[in-house]
């Protein structure tokens, strides 16, 4: 019997053994992971120094696990498992009522104040109407949807102070009121950090209210765009039960040219959407594609008005409901410009009107607005 | 190379049974060492010529002891050397930073950081080549005769890393004669997913959560939390060189070889006396034999008993990491075992055993506050220990502490579970005793089942410490 049993193990755990290897053997390697929207390691290069100090060995071992045969399976496996042994936070992503939320801790209270700072600093330099829009999380505004007793950081009280402290100038736009009043709507994408279209549209109408706009609302063309969307949050955790997620587009208005900036040149694109990001992993770029240092929207608007707006990614999805108020709309990412004189680079002076929108994530963890001090 | 790693399980493990297979047997301790050299290059290719030349010494020590069987003096001169040789190596590479720290603090004086890095596995490895050294000098055991067998016997890659401290006794006669065979393989890999199981899906899990609350990124401390944490830990560091141990074993028998046991469920101990006969029961082991006895253990009289237990306690300690929070731990234990040999054991047989257990429970959990204590960022041990027991003007619990312990219950539970000798003795051992081959098929699917949920993990994992590396 112990023969048979033995005899039988062998086989069962060398075929399911050698199934695993020869699946990696025949498996062509990918240079780009699209599940986890990330580069994946390429074979490290030999030398003796790298040999010796165990750097080859580390190489090796971070491209055989990238490369591993069906990796997207695996994780997700790993990913259910957790989700049954109890676990509801994974990579700081909180996995809830049908809805995956960011966790992304408590604020940098040196870096939010250099950005206030250099929101006010921006205001008193160039004298032009000032506008912020802090938006929340869907951790923040939809609390409903977490798990039991998770809970982040007070995004709202983060943002009512820093709307106090924008100085003169300056005038703060209330994201949170109009989102927190549609908290039980589909303002949040589940898979994903960023907010919906029309979750944006909440703010776009208290944003066209402060800055003086006509509320197009109304006038919007809607669309829907993907209905296979799964976002960062999708990625990090690999969770595969939270429903897909549904791109729409609003649009007022129409673009001419747009232009980008990405970092060496400037290329030319005749729209502001790239439907090729639809068919991949990382569809919210078929909103202004992917994150540039900054980018130029020129619409026939005949507004004779130009935007200037220091963003996030939170703004690509709100910058078509502007294209009928603009004739320009530069948007700036912060995040990918240093230097001294970053204003007159991006050549503040031309505009008649800036805007400062950010996800309080952001606005809170990482030096943005606080570079133009 | 660690187990637990897509380049050991799918690459390393693999190549080298289908080459020991069809190598002829004259030459398999050759492929042994050549694997043993690569698994181990792996981690630490630096330290591999002090390896080497290390193994030099003890083979020849060893036989000269054996050719001066009759030379008292040399016999002793050339076991001195040997386990010399072993203990300065040991010494340099693991304890000179700490002594020149302490140098400087206590002399005031400004000897630099000589920021010598320990290799993996040398505390293991000197202390079984000590094992050899004194094993020959007391005629316990013959010199190896070839220097190839001696050199497989302590580069052998199942225990290389984090033992068990495997003496030269044990595997003797398995060095001449080493196969893989049907039976010894699956009965190898059996073992050695349950050692895989136990590292990758309970230590790795609930060491998690000890990282988040020992480094203080959980959140707010509470009492609730330092006690999850220090549960966490205390599961962790079980399960993770438990598992190692049951790798090494499984390993060992893949290829013919038999270890020693290493653990026995030591959580079920009722005091801590019997907690240290099942924990790292090879180390304790060593030193009962090599310093405790010795020194004349419990045979000249109570005082001395005490000093002896004292001794080698704090080696012991010390043996785990150069801080001197391991010396403390240490002596924890040597008050603990002093008291419980002296006071304790005259009326424990009275006492009811639930309260054993949480004695022991208790003391051991606080034992590895102090063992850990240099994982703390933002407190000290002593403020730790405070938090646990309400003295440190922690709240007692708030949200993020039950958040916590939400997703944590049930792997606790299950790891508790599995901390108990019940599922071998319930479940495994009888379904290796039952004719029913239908329940054989479920207990090779269960098997296969913990190893694709290991692998999902380790492919996932960019979380996947051993403990015991740094030892």
């Amino acid at each position: 019997m112990q023969n048979f049993k033995n005899k039988f193990f062998f086989i069962i755990f060398v075929v399911v053994w050698g199934a695993i290897i020869v699946w990696n053997f025949v498996t062509p390697n990918q240079s780009f992971s699209e599940a986890e929207n990330r580069t994946l390691a390429s074979f490290p290069h030999f030398t003796v120094e790298t040999l010796l100090d165990g750097d080859y060995m580390d190489g090796v071992d971070t491209y055989l696990n990238d490369h591993f045969a069906g990796r997207p399976y695996w994780v997700s496996g790993q990913s259910l498992m957790e989700y049954g042994l109890g676990k509801r936070e994974i990579n700081n992503v909180f996995i809830g009522n049908n809805a995956l939320l960011g966790s992304t801790g408590q604020p940098d209270a040196d870096i939010a104040a250099a950005n206030i700072a250099g929101v006010n600093a921006f205001a008193a330099q160039y004298k032009i109407p000032t506008y912020t829009l802090l938006i929340p999380s869907s951790t923040a505004v939809q609390p409903q949807n977490l798990p039991t007793f998770a809970e982040d950081w007070d995004e709202e009280g983060f943002i009512k102070t820093s709307n106090v402290a924008f100085g003169q100038g300056v005038t703060p736009v209330d994201a949170w009121t109009p989102l927190a009043a549609h908290s039980d709507e589909y303002i949040y994408y589940r898979t994903d950090h960023h907010w919906t279209t029309y979750g944006a549209s909440l703010a776009y109408a208290q944003l066209a209210g402060a800055m003086g706009l006509p509320n197009r609302a109304q006038e919007f063309t809607t669309q829907t765009v993907s209905t296979t969307f799964e976002g960062t949050y999708q990625s990090k955790t690999g969770f595969p039960l939270v429903q897909k997620d549904t791109i729409e587009l609003y649009q007022a208005g129409q673009a001419t040219t747009f232009s980008v900036f990405n970092g060496a040149e400037e290329v030319e694109y005749d729209s502001i959407f790239f439907p090729e990001f639809l068919q991949k992993k990382d569809q919210y770029s078929y909103f202004l594609g992917q994150v540039q240092p900054y980018v130029t929207v020129y619409t026939g608007a005949g507004t004779g008005k130009k935007l200037l707006l220091f963003k996030d990614s939170y703004a690509h999805c709100l910058t078509p409901m502007l294209l009928a108020d603009y004739d320009e709309i530069r948007l700036v990412d912060l995040r990918y410009l240093n230097g001294a004189n970053i204003g007159s680079l991006v050549q503040a002076e031309q505009y008649d009107e800036a805007l400062f929108l950010y996800s309080a994530d952001v606005f809170a963890h990482q030096k943005v607005s606080g570079k133009l001090q | 190379m660690v187990f637990s790693s897509v380049p050991f399980l799918f690459y390393f493990l693999p190549v080298l049974i289908i080459v020991y297979v069809i190598t002829p047997k004259k030459l398999k301790n050759g492929v042994m060492i050549l694997a043993s050299m690569v698994f181990f290059a792996w981690g630490e290719i630096r330290f591999i010529p002090v390896m080497l030349a290390l193994s030099v010494v003890d083979f020849v020590c060893g036989r000269m002891m054996e050719q001066n069987r009759d030379n008292q003096k040399r016999r002793l001169a050339f076991m001195l050397i040997g386990v010399g040789a072993n203990l300065f190596v040991l010494l340099f590479f693991k304890y000179t930073n700490f002594f020149v720290a302490n140098i400087n603090g206590v002399l005031g004086t400004a000897i630099p950081d000589p920021n010598i890095i320990l290799p993996i596995g040398v505390s293991f490895n000197s202390f079984q080549s000590m094992s050899y050294a004194i094993d020959v000098y007391r005629g316990t055991t013959r010199a190896e005769k070839k220097y190839y067998d001696y050199l497989c016997y302590t580069t052998l890659f199942p225990q290389i890393i984090a033992g068990p401290i495997v003496r030269y006794v044990t595997v003797e006669k398995d060095l001449d004669d080493h196969e893989i065979t049907r039976d010894g393989f699956s009965e190898g890999m059996r073992r050695f997913l349950i050692g895989l199981g136990k590292k990758v899906l309970i230590a790795n899990n609930v060491g998690l959560l000890w990282s988040q609350v020992s480094a203080g990124t959980a959140g707010q401390p509470t009492v609730m939390l330092y006690w999850l944490g220090i549960i966490a830990y205390t599961f962790q560091i079980y399960f993770d060189f438990s598992g190692y141990s049951d790798m090494a074993i499984g390993l060992a028998r893949v290829f013919g070889l038999t270890f020693d046991e290493n653990f026995d469920t030591p959580y079920i101990a009722k005091s801590i006396t019997e907690f240290w006969r099942r924990w790292h029961i090879t180390l304790s082991a060593w030193f009962r034999d090599y310093i405790y006895i010795p020194m004349g253990g419990n045979r000249k009289g109570k005082l001395r008993q005490m000093l002896n237990i004292f001794v080698v306690w704090a080696l012991t300690g010390f043996w785990h990491g150069a801080s001197w929070n391991f010396v403390l731990w240490g002596l924890y234990f040597a008050v603990l075992l002093v008291f419980e040999k002296f006071v304790l054991f005259r009326f424990w047989q009275k006492v009811p055993k639930v309260f054993q257990h949480v004695y022991t429970m208790l003391l051991v959990i606080i034992s590895w506050v102090i063992f850990a204590a240099d994982d703390l960022v933002g407190v000290t041990l002593g403020q730790y220990l405070a938090g646990l027991f309400g003295l440190g003007n922690l709240p007692l619990y708030n949200n993020g502490a039950l958040f916590y312990l939400l997703q944590y219950a049930i792997i606790f539970v299950v790891a508790a579970y599995f901390a108990t000798p019940h599922f071998k003795t319930r479940v495994l051992q009888p379904a290796e005793k039952n004719q029913s081959k239908l329940l054989w098929g479920f207990t090779t699917a269960g098997y296969v089942i913990v190893f694709l949920a290991c692998v999902a993990f380790i492919v996932n994992s960019s979380y996947n410490p051993f403990l015991y590396f740094r030892f």
